[in-house]
């Protein structure tokens, strides 16, 4: 049914997983908690929850579970909050001024929606199968190949609000 | 992969499409197809570079950090003993918790059951038996007035299943004089008064053990009447007979069940 979970193969896998949790987090100390609750997850559940296919794949998919837990538990807090007149935090919507800075991948890859930023590290930076994002993700094939059109496309138009380098160029 | 039979016609890959080709998620003829068109259509080269080079650099931005760099807690060492000391300590307090249950549980019921052993006095009811009706004359009290020992042995018999068979107090100079069923908790009794020619009373009382609380055999003193009990079968039994009297001393000693074998 699986191999056993050994201590040298999840230490190998570790390093990912702390990327890909900050991908979806975009901080460091979240990101390192999704990931603890990701192994005790994996570990308490165990071997018998782990088939034979790819450790990593098998651990994204249990880390995006608890991510999108821990989202719908923020959501419900934030809706308390609101109750209490306190605003939600602003602090990960883009303003004006973000993407006028968007000039990095990075900064532009980090406005994109948690699904797209959650698709591209799998598929770009991971080079899952886009059936493995697929599962990895808990959607459809088709939805994965349009959405991840969408989401190189939005990269691509906040990248390209930077000035111009190519036009200078072949004025040169 | 419902895409790539779309377009299978169409020569110009579609957008997503061209992801898939970057992506290496092409079938071989699709991806041979757009290889071809690629000398002839330098649009779409330019769109896959575009999208290779994007990727390229968002892989370069997200560099796989260090495996120094993970933090001690993310250890899956340190991560294992942690599920087994909150597991551990998980059953430490259900193991706690039964126990607390358990010791206030028995040792509740053990109390009870104490209690009621202190406060319970074996065949109370025959003594009240003896008191309510032995000691009234008259024929009213009993149910079958019968001098012969035959006819309320056959009565005893249909009210109770192989009873033990009457005493014969005679050669004390008890006679039976007659016999009343009486409800008690344990269920239906029945009392069987002797009389001797003095007209003082002993009463045979037999009735279903119960369940709550058992006993053996014994002899209790009440005041001044002495009720001898013993176990028998399905039924306890008791004979009360008064202390006061020298008349019953012979026949308290003939049936005292302390000599008697347990059955």
């Amino acid at each position: 049914m699986s191999q056993t979970l050994t201590d040298d193969a999840l230490r190998e896998v570790i390093p990912r997983l702390r990327r890909f949790a900050l991908t979806l987090t975009r901080q460091e100390a979240s990101a390192d908690d999704l990931v603890q609750a990701c192994l005790e997850r994996a570990l308490s559940r165990g071997a018998a929850r782990h088939h034979d296919g790819d450790l990593r794949a098998w651990l994204f998919t249990i880390l995006y579970r608890q991510f999108l837990d821990g989202q719908r538990r923020a959501k419900r807090y934030a809706g308390v909050l609101a109750l209490f007149g306190v605003g939600d935090d602003a602090d990960m919507a883009p303003s004006t001024e973000d993407v006028v800075l968007a000039r990095s991948a990075l900064q532009a890859f980090n406005h994109l929606p948690a699904e797209q930023r959650a698709l591209l590290t799998l598929i770009t930076v991971e080079g899952l199968t886009y059936q493995e994002a697929a599962d990895t993700l808990g959607v459809a094939i088709g939805t994965i190949m349009s959405r991840l059109s969408r989401a190189r496309k939005a990269m691509r138009d906040m990248t390209e609000g930077q000035p111009a380098r190519p036009t200078v160029q072949v004025l040169k | 992969m419902t895409i790539h039979k779309t377009t299978q016609h169409s020569l110009m890959p579609a957008d997503a499409e061209l992801h898939a080709y970057v992506d290496g998620e092409l079938d071989t003829a699709r991806r041979a197809q757009i290889d071809a068109l690629l000398p002839t259509h330098p649009d779409l080269a330019r769109q896959i570079d575009a999208i290779r080079a994007a990727a390229q650099q968002l892989r370069a931005s997200l560099p796989e950090p260090s495996p120094a760099d993970t933090p001690a807690r993310l250890d899956p060492f340190r991560i294992r003993r942690t599920l087994r000391d909150r597991a551990q300590r998980r059953m430490a307090v259900a193991a706690s918790l039964v126990m607390a249950l358990g010791i206030g549980g028995v040792g509740g019921w053990q109390t009870r059951e104490l209690a009621m052993r202190q406060n319970y006095l074996p065949m109370a009811d025959a003594v009240q038996a003896y008191r309510m009706f032995a000691a009234s004359e008259g024929p009213q009290v009993v149910d079958v007035s019968a001098t012969d020992p035959r006819a309320l042995q056959s009565w005893l018999d249909r009210h109770f299943v192989q009873p033990a068979p009457l005493p014969d107090f005679t050669q004390y100079g008890f006679r039976p004089a007659g016999g009343r069923l009486m409800p008690t908790e344990q269920g239906t009794a029945a009392m069987v008064l002797y009389r001797n020619d003095q007209g003082q009373t002993i009463v045979y009382y037999v009735r279903p053990p119960g369940n709550l609380l058992r006993f053996g055999n014994g002899n209790r003193q009440d005041g001044n009447l002495l009720a001898q009990y013993w176990r028998q079968g399905r039924y306890s039994y008791a004979v009360v007979s008064p202390t006061d009297t020298p008349v019953t001393r012979t026949l308290q000693q003939a049936i005292e069940p302390s000599r008697r074998d347990a059955t």
